[in-house]
Order: structure tokens, then sequence, then C-alpha cells
């Protein structure tokens, strides 16, 4: 991708895009008459998950981008992604409460959390200004409710699940993060007219990459974490559900589990002990190997997706920012 | 993915070679094993210190710039 065709892409980003974000957010909030002050509490809950740079790939850019790389005018897409953004901050809401990482407001945030879905909903609808049929608005309307009930259903095993084994670490990876990142870019490249086979390569490819995203998060949560460790918490994190499925005596399992134990009570030095116990155990090694296998299952399916446009480019190039523990251990 | 856990455990901690624990491993997961074979062949140890300078991707989940109250004066 030319420096020229980058900074066109930016540029678009940084002036028109989020201009239309914001006046998209404006009307939905406006039309429905609310209360002012719970509209500036939404638009206070929005502002703390503000743009990324231009220059990043995001998970809110990543629909444009989509839609841009399948030959479609991006301004048709901002429905889309306004929705995605009142969608996954709902839901992040949510699970932050569910987490327990909520310690005062919980009425008002959960009254917060509905609010965004049903805003969300409604941004899609806008997809008519644009005019998309009803049926295609429709179509992706429903897809959605699907996306969201397979969180839902993750998130229950989630919460249920005290120990789950990789398999099912993987089936909640999917359903909380891959199926809701696939239904965004779906929506974007079914927006930009794409065909039956390269929608199903572009959701392949997000699917994918969502999951990666999950193991980068736990692998960062353990190794890199930026506030408290993941092994400080009670989540279920990878590492962790890798090194119980995988150790051989009861004396290893009982070694860790006290260990986090501890950790869990606050404790830095049986954290430190754990991580190192998990090194020992191969967890980083595992990580690795799994990342590496959605690395390679996102990238196959953007190469299926077919065409050529700079955009494309830049989807690959995020998809290896990702993890970039995957191009570390490749050199030297 | 557990029988993959099981062996990338194997070949790691109890440095059995490849050939002996892809027994029970899908194509897919025989061909990841085999596509890194030179990371796993690394001391637990040594591949941490080759990884201890790998940045986090936290900009992928969170949006740290800017503000959405810019909104327009009419909002």
């Amino acid at each position: 991708m030319s420096s020229d065709e980058r900074s066109e892409a930016n540029s678009w980003l940084e002036t028109d895009y989020w201009s239309l974000e914001r006046q998209l957010i404006g009307d939905i909030l406006n039309e429905a008459s609310l209360d002012r002050s719970y509209r500036q509490h939404l638009i206070c809950l929005l502002d703390r998950w503000a743009r990324p740079e231009a220059s990043h790939v995001s998970l809110e850019t990543l629909p444009i981008l989509v839609c841009v790389a399948c030959g479609g005018n991006p301004h048709q897409v901002v429905p889309v992604c306004v929705a995605w953004r009142l969608l996954r901050l709902g839901a992040k809401l949510l699970d932050d409460l569910e987490d327990g990482e909520v310690r005062e407001g919980l009425p008002e945030m959960i009254n917060s959390a509905v609010g965004l879905l049903f805003a969300g909903q409604l941004a899609l609808s806008k997809l008519g200004d644009e005019g998309l049929p009803p049926t295609l608005i429709q179509s992706l309307s429903q897809e959605l409710c699907r996306a969201g009930l397979a969180a839902c259903g993750g998130q229950h095993v989630d919460l249920t699940v005290t120990s789950p084994d990789p398999d099912r670490w993987l089936e909640i990876a999917a359903a909380k993060s891959g199926v809701p990142i696939g239904w965004a870019v779906w929506a974007s490249a079914l927006v930009a007219g794409a065909q039956e086979s390269v929608l199903a390569s572009y959701r392949e490819y997000a699917t994918s990459l969502g999951v990666l995203l999950q193991i980068a998060d736990d692998y960062n949560g353990v190794w890199y974490p930026d506030h408290v460790g993941d092994l400080m918490t009670k989540r279920p994190t990878l590492p962790v559900v890798y090194a119980l499925s995988v150790a051989t005596t009861s004396e290893q399992k009982s070694q860790l589990q006290a260990l986090l134990d501890d950790a869990r009570q606050g404790d830095i030095e049986a954290d430190r002990r754990a991580r190192k116990l998990l090194i020992d155990m191969g967890a980083q090694a595992f990580m690795l190997v799994l990342g590496q296998m959605w690395y390679n299952r996102a990238a196959q399916s953007l190469k299926q997706a077919g065409g050529d446009h700079p955009a494309k480019h830049r989807l690959l190039l995020a998809l290896q920012q990702v993890f970039p523990a995957l191009q570390d251990h490749a050199k030297d | 993915m557990n029988a993959l856990a099981r062996a990338v455990y194997d070949i790691v901690v109890n440095h059995k070679s490849f050939e002996a624990v892809s027994g029970d491993l899908s194509a897919q997961e025989q061909a990841i094993l085999k596509e890194m074979r030179q990371t796993l062949s690394r001391n637990p140890e040594d591949l941490a210190r080759l990884l201890a300078t790998a940045p986090t991707q936290s900009e992928w989940w969170s949006n740290p710039k800017g503000s959405v109250s810019q909104t327009p004066a009419s909002v």
C-alpha cells in the first residue's frame, strides 16, 4: 500500500467518518426524546471508549476497511459501524457487571447497557436512509440477533463452567468474540454488495480474528497485563486452562492451584511463581501454537476473499499486529 | 484442541518427538506442530526470554483517543 493510499484512507477516517458517526449517534438519541441526563450519561460512557488513532486498525474501524476492500462506499456502512460500537459498549458494560468489576451504580449501569443495545438496533434501521432495501436491513438485524444470542450463550458457559478444558475455552471464545466480530464484518461486506462466497470468506476471517484476539488477550493478561494480571482474578484464562488440562500428577495440579489461590488473594510472589510454572509447563508455547493456527485460518480466509484493494492489505497488516509474539518467535 | 494441548506438553516438557505425539491429532493440528517445530524445540525459559519484549495490542479492544461529546450543538 502506498503512502498516498494509506493517507487517503486515514484522512477519511480522521474527518468524514467521525463526523458522520457523531451525527448519527446524536440523531438516534435525539429522536428517542430521551431525558437529557440519560442522554448525557450515554454520551459520557461512549466518551470513555472514544475513537482510536486513525493509523491503527481497531475493532471500530474494521467494518469500514472491509467495506472499502469489497469496493463499497464507506458512507453507506456508517450505520453498521455505529450499531457495532453501541452494541459492543453495551455488551462490555454487562460483561464488567457480570464479572463483578463495577462497584458502584450497578442499577444505572445495567440501565445504560440495555439502552445502548436498543440504540444499536436503531442505528441499523438508519441503513434505510442510505438507500438499502428493507429486506437487506431485516436480514442484517436478524443476523445481529443471532450473533448476540450466541455471545450470550458463550457468556453463560463462561459464567457457569468453573474448570473448562481447552476445547470448551475455544467454544466460549468463538461464541463471545468470534461470532460478533464475524457479524460486523459480514454486515459491512453485505452492505458493500459482496458476493456470497466473499461474504463467507470475510466472515470466516473475522471469526478467526476474534478467536486470535482472545488468545492474545489471555496471553497478555497473564504475562503483560495493563493493570491487575489475570492470575489475580477468577477469570478462566487460557494458560491456566491449558496447564490444568495437561498436568499429569495431582501434585502438579495442587501446586498450581495453591499458587493461583494465593495470587487471587493478592499475593504478588505467588502470581510470579504461578507465571513461571505456567511457562515451565509449556503454556506460552501452547498459546503460540494456537495463535499461529488461528492466524493462519484468518489469513487464508482473507486470501480466499479475493480482490487486491489496498484496504485488504491493511486488514492483513492488522492481523499481523494482533499477536506480535507470533512474529517474535519466528525470529533468529 | 485438548489433544493438541497434550501434544505440546509432551514435546515441550517431556521432550517427546513430533512423530511420537501426532497420532491423535487432526491433519490441521499436525501441520501447525510441523510449522512450529523449531519454536517448540526451544527450552520454555529461552522462549519466554525471546518473547519478553512482545508489546500488547490493547488498542484493538479499547479506543483511547477523542470524544463523542463533540457532537453537533443540535444534539
